[in-house]
């Protein structure tokens, strides 16, 4: 007796081709790592653009979208660092729209708080535009008046982020610049160092905002796997102009749960909508809670690692880069 | 603190590496090697037109090279030569740039087609990795260069895993028909007569054969072998006779965690252990009588199946040939 599987069994007609026009840079890797999860149903094309490019008027435009035009792919995938125009022209965007190839753009927070008007004008140049909170859904549809930008959160590279079988070794963990924009979480990592003894800082500028007692630099990619399986508490700061996004998360909280480590997060509105509170995470509401937080779980090293071990587990089942990208071709109809 | 912490030093360079294939579907191995890549390094991917084999192109390719301006440059199995990528930009491409690699990898496939190419490209690249040791001595002796290096097929699994479903078919052969290998289609037409049940994926249409289903690649690939008793894993005469040699198909099986029955190539033994990890067979009656072995020895299979699975997890994967490659030319 064969199954619905079998049974039903149609042969793959067409292959998909999906190209993704990202930035490079050791800091965006990561955005780079979820494109790479079409492949296991796509032949994935991927130009990392030069950041820094040394002539910034004159970016070599023409020549990118020459190569995606050979590629003659059936999505191109604009990630979270695609700089607008200057970067893939509207104009070539428009002529992918002509021949009916989808077009889909990934929409990061960071870039609306800095005003980065290419996300506006993006909605009627492509298919979806996906953000990472409902709250810039809402916002975006009201300031162009398009239907086509959806909600999908971030999902984890469970190729790069993943557990390392290591002793806890340390009590807190943070890892992530010190950029000026998050004045407020830089304030909080600071106070929680004078707070605990054992708190680790891994990222830049920590050295322009004062002394850390444990600051050592970057740690991305496998790196970043090596210091959380060594934590006992990773902690995942949103700034408080994030903060108030709704179900709004920073990639860091799943890549850190990827990793099998115990996060505590920032809470952000309707976050127990995609986590269940002392299930798979803790999070706090105020600096103080945060403080209080950190003193219980370190107490209770069973629970807190029951915990870890179930986020684990609800992450690779419901929020993996490869469920994400699963989910755009089946919204732009390349697969069923 | 353990020597992870204490010797760390955060990473100031980021490799970036570019693969450049053609793109195929059928072949799909070819590019998922690049993605392995990512890990350590900023990948750039540019899968190339699989019907352009004329020189239009071209240009256009080496100057996107040189804009991404990669540290490694990989070229696939699929690479064929001077009309891709010029000679000419490879020389010029590590000329005076001694942080500049190129690597290339070679599939017996294009064994008799493709041999004076590689023969070209040996003085062009840092390393030539060939999957069997035969074209190994074969380039070595051609050549009289050193930088010929053996690495068997890898698997990518994050496209071919177990998926949980009952066995339902007792045979499956995943692959095309035709051309050199009409000692496989042979093989394949003799078991449908010998067994019912034996399911067979790829075009083989014009074969009358009893169970044929079409094309079946990446996680269709693992549906249907996790659904499989037994994964036939047969190789024509030709490549047969390869030393070590271990095709693609041999590996993805193992790695959706169904029994893997192969065509023995010489050398075999050095990959794997049979009857722990595999088995294989020599002829075509002991291919028949080892199928109707496994068939009987459910449990002794599975776990024959498990090992294999595990062994090919610690040993074969398309992370650890990048990681290898990376290492090799001092990336890493």
């Amino acid at each position: 007796m064969l199954d619905t599987y079998l049974s039903n069994y149609v042969p793959d007609q067409k292959e998909i081709r999906v190209f993704c026009a990202g930035r490079w840079s050791r800091l965006w890797t990561y955005s780079q790592s979820r494109s790479f999860a079409y492949h296991p149903w796509a032949v994935v094309g991927m130009l990392p653009f030069p950041v820094g490019w040394k002539d910034e008027n004159n970016p070599p435009r023409e020549a990118y979208e020459n190569a995606i035009r050979q590629f003659r792919p059936h999505l191109l995938h604009l990630p979270t660092t695609y700089s607008g125009d200057a970067h893939i022209s509207y104009e070539f965007i428009r002529e992918l729209g002509s021949r009916s190839i989808k077009v889909i753009a990934r929409h990061n927070e960071t870039y609306l708080t800095h005003g980065m008007k290419h996300f506006t004008e993006l909605p009627p140049l492509v298919n979806i535009l996906y953000t990472l909170s409902p709250t810039h859904v809402r916002t975006l549809k009201e300031f162009t008046g398009c239907t086509n930008i959806r909600f999908l959160s971030t999902g984890a590279d469970t190729t790069v982020y993943f557990p390392i079988d290591v002793e806890k070794q340390i009590d807190l963990l943070y890892l992530g610049h010190a950029a000026g924009a998050s004045k407020s979480r830089n304030d909080l990592i600071f106070r929680v160092d004078q707070e605990f003894d054992d708190l680790w800082v891994g990222g830049s500028w920590w050295d322009k905002w004062g002394n850390l007692r444990h600051w050592f630099g970057g740690a991305f990619q496998l790196d970043f796997s090596e210091w959380n399986s060594r934590a006992k508490i990773g902690l995942c700061l949103i700034p408080d102009h994030h903060a108030v996004l709704e179900m709004y998360y920073a990639c860091r909280l799943v890549n850190t749960m990827a990793t099998r480590t115990f996060a505590l997060t920032t809470y952000t509105p309707r976050l127990e909508e995609l986590f269940t509170r002392k299930e798979h995470l803790d999070w706090y509401t105020t600096p103080d809670e945060l403080i209080d937080l950190i003193h219980y779980w370190l107490k209770h090293d069973d629970e807190r690692e029951q915990v870890a071990r179930q986020g684990y587990q609800h992450v690779l089942k419901n929020f993996t880069a490869r469920q994400r990208t699963r989910r755009i071709l089946k919204d732009v109809g390349l697969i069923r | 603190m353990d020597k992870f912490m204490r010797e760390y030093k955060p990473k100031t360079v980021e490799p970036r590496v570019m693969f450049l294939s053609r793109w195929y579907y059928i072949w799909p191995a070819d590019q998922e090697f690049a993605y392995a890549y990512h890990e350590w390094a900023t990948t750039a991917i540019l899968p190339f037109p699989e019907e352009v084999r004329g020189v239009e192109f071209r240009d256009a390719y080496e100057e996107i090279i040189s804009l991404f301006n990669p540290h490694l440059l990989h070229l696939g199995p699929t690479y064929y030569g001077d009309k891709w990528i010029s000679y000419d930009f490879l020389r010029r491409f590590r000329e005076h740039k001694p942080y500049r690699k190129v690597v290339a990898t070679f599939s017996e496939t294009y064994l008799k087609g493709m041999m004076h190419t590689f023969v070209d490209l040996v003085p062009m690249v840092d390393i030539l990795y060939v999957r069997n040791m035969s074209v190994l001595k074969e380039l070595q002796e051609l050549t009289g260069q050193s930088n010929v290096k053996f690495m068997p097929e890898g698997v990518d699994i994050q496209v071919y895993h177990p998926v949980v479903a009952d066995k339902q078919i007792d045979l499956l052969f995943l692959g095309h028909a035709g051309g050199h290998k009409a000692t496989r289609d042979e093989v394949i037409v003799k078991l449908d007569k010998e067994f019912d049940d034996l399911w067979v994926g790829g075009d083989w249409q014009t074969f009358g054969l009893r169970h044929s289903f079409g094309g079946a690649y990446k996680a269709n690939f693992c549906e249907w072998n996790s659904r499989a008793r037994i994964g036939l894993c047969l190789i024509p005469t030709p490549h047969a006779n390869l030393e070590m040699y271990c095709p693609y198909r041999v590996k993805n099986t193992m790695a959706t965690r169904t029994f893997a029955l192969v065509t023995y190539t010489p050398g075999l033994e050095n990959l794997f252990t049979r009857k722990v990890h595999l088995d294989w067979y020599e002829s075509y009656e002991e291919l028949v009588e080892l199928i109707h072995y496994w068939l009987k020895h459910n449990e002794e299979r599975e776990q024959v199946a498990q090992q294999g699975y595990e062994y090919v997890l610690e040993n074969f994967t398309l992370r650890q040939q990048a990681a290898q490659i990376l290492r090799d030319v001092g990336l890493m």
